[in-house]
């Protein structure tokens, strides 16, 4: 088996996680694609430098956060965690939502899928609406015929209560 | 260092992370995953990477002129190994492999795709798809509210767009991808290519009696056809349909139908099937592979860098 195809067996493990953490740090998805290729291929280049005793995930997103930080220069407008500690602290988070149960990132998600189905139906329409459908707060308004705020309103609380499940569930799995 | 954030910057990181989760959760698109992964993969060639080895300078080391015989002498010899272990496996390997090659002619094929969507439910579309003898492709894909048409076409990592209404737009392979998010047509599986690579490497094939299809544009004619079914391997991307089936012309090697089956549950959202026909050999126009050939003279061309300059039109 040659070094690119097991290189690929690990791309493809760590794909979705990796663009999970970029988007978080990157407002617009472009941008975001071209940091997850640009970081996949630095770890290609480097990966003689990666030490195997450690785990992979994050010395991936050590060079993401070194290309989100580099990308700041030239995009601060998209660059919405510009600073090392913040982006440090985005990896531990990410890295207990990798603790849950499940094999992939999407089988992980479904702890965060069930605490949407928990949501009162008109929290959880606007959810599926602004992430399943993409409307923004102002096309949702029109949509549900309601008023910006209102709509910013329910979005906050709905991502808290979402917050709060999630907080719930990782403590249940003993994750600190 | 990260334990000295201030509470409200790390509430504003956990915000940030969730909404993203929740994009990747609710929103996630298969296909744009394996575009990802395909554009690395090729990005990766184009470097001309076999090997993973780098030069002591950490560049790149330049691609071999042996390289592309080396390629095929792999799979000469995968196909061999296959075909001594398991001769029906090795022939629907061959099947495969040699379908892959077949693309030395101009072709359109026509495409029937249904996906199952959160909230909307099952949604079909029908597009037509040309392949060049290279790696252009043209889609002609029914608009948003489908009343007009939308031409797409591009390479592996180009994209141009010529929407019903508003300018042309030119970019990398990400400028459309959230658009075509949102229509229901996802590029990965337009290439055929990466679509029979993909059979052969992460599939349990297995070769069926040859079969006759009529083709698409004479129903008076029989064209021989090999028919291999591939079932998705344990430990393959779940991503990907869990069943693959080629009829590929017993003389050619051309794919001639192939259809993806997701296999979903009633309850599972994404692509559910896709059929992909051979509908001739149509002889086009020069510039058919570029956008230039799909609008008028007049129309304006806007270089669109980012997604959000692509939703800021609207195409219908």
């Amino acid at each position: 088996m040659d070094a690119k195809f097991l290189f690929e067996i690990l791309v493809r493990e760590n794909a979705k996680m990796l663009i999970a953490y970029i988007r978080a740090a990157v407002s617009d998805h472009a941008l975001a694609d071209d940091i997850w290729q640009e970081t996949m291929l630095v770890a290609w280049r480097r990966l003689e430098e990666f030490d195997r005793n450690r785990p992979f995930a994050p010395w991936l997103r050590g060079i993401a956060a070194r290309t989100i930080i580099a990308r700041r220069r030239t995009a601060s407008r998209l660059v919405t965690l510009e600073n090392a500690a913040s982006l440090e602290h985005l990896g531990e988070r990410l890295e207990r939502v990798n603790s849950l149960k499940g094999d992939t990132l999407d089988e992980k998600l479904d702890a965060l899928r069930d605490c949407v189905a928990r949501l009162s139906d008109s929290d959880r329409q606007c959810i599926e609406l602004r992430f399943l459908e993409g409307l923004k707060p102002a096309e949702l308004s029109q949509r549900l015929n309601l008023a910006l705020e209102t709509i910013k309103k329910r979005l906050a609380r709905a991502k808290q209560r979402i917050h709060d499940c999630m907080q719930q569930k990782l403590q249940d799995a003993g994750v600190a | 260092m990260a334990s000295e954030l201030i509470a409200e910057e790390r509430a504003r990181v956990d915000d940030a992370l969730l909404e993203s989760l929740l994009h990747e959760a609710l929103g996630g698109s298969d296909a744009n995953d394996e575009a990802r992964i395909t554009a690395l993969l090729l990005k990766l060639d184009s470097l001309g990477v076999s090997t993973g080895r780098t030069s002591s300078t950490g560049k790149w080391r330049p691609s071999s002129r042996w390289l592309p015989l080396a390629i095929a002498a792999s799979l000469i010899i995968l196909s061999a190994w296959i075909f001594w272990n398991d001769p029906a496996r090795g022939q629907a390997y061959a099947a495969v492999i040699r379908s892959m090659r077949a693309m030395d002619a101009v072709r359109q094929y026509r495409v029937e795709a249904t996906y199952r969507r959160r909230l909307v439910g099952e949604r079909s579309f029908v597009a037509d798809l040309y392949l060049d003898e290279g790696d252009r492709f043209v889609v002609r894909l029914p608009s948003l509210l489908g009343r007009s048409e939308v031409w797409l076409g591009g390479t592996p990592n180009d994209r141009w767009l010529v929407p019903a209404h508003g300018p042309v737009l030119v970019g990398g392979k990400s400028v459309t991808a959230g658009w075509l998010a949102n229509s229901d047509s996802e590029t990965p599986y337009f290439y055929l290519a990466t679509v029979l690579e993909r059979m052969s490497r992460a599939y349990d094939l297995e070769m069926l009696e040859p079969e006759e299809l009529a083709p698409l544009w004479d129903g008076s004619q029989r064209v021989l056809c090999d028919h291999v079914v591939g079932s998705r391997r344990e430990g393959s991307s779940p991503r990907l349909p869990a069943k693959i089936e080629l009829w590929a012309d017993k003389n050619s090697g051309v794919a001639q139908r192939i259809e993806l089956d997701w296999k979903r549950p009633e309850s599972g959202f994404g692509p559910v099937h896709w059929t992909i026909k051979l509908a001739g050999y149509p002889d086009l126009a020069d510039d058919w592979f570029d956008y230039t050939g799909h609008c008028r003279d007049d129309h304006i061309v806007k270089n669109a860098g980012t997604v959000a300059d692509l939703e800021a039109h609207t195409i219908d």
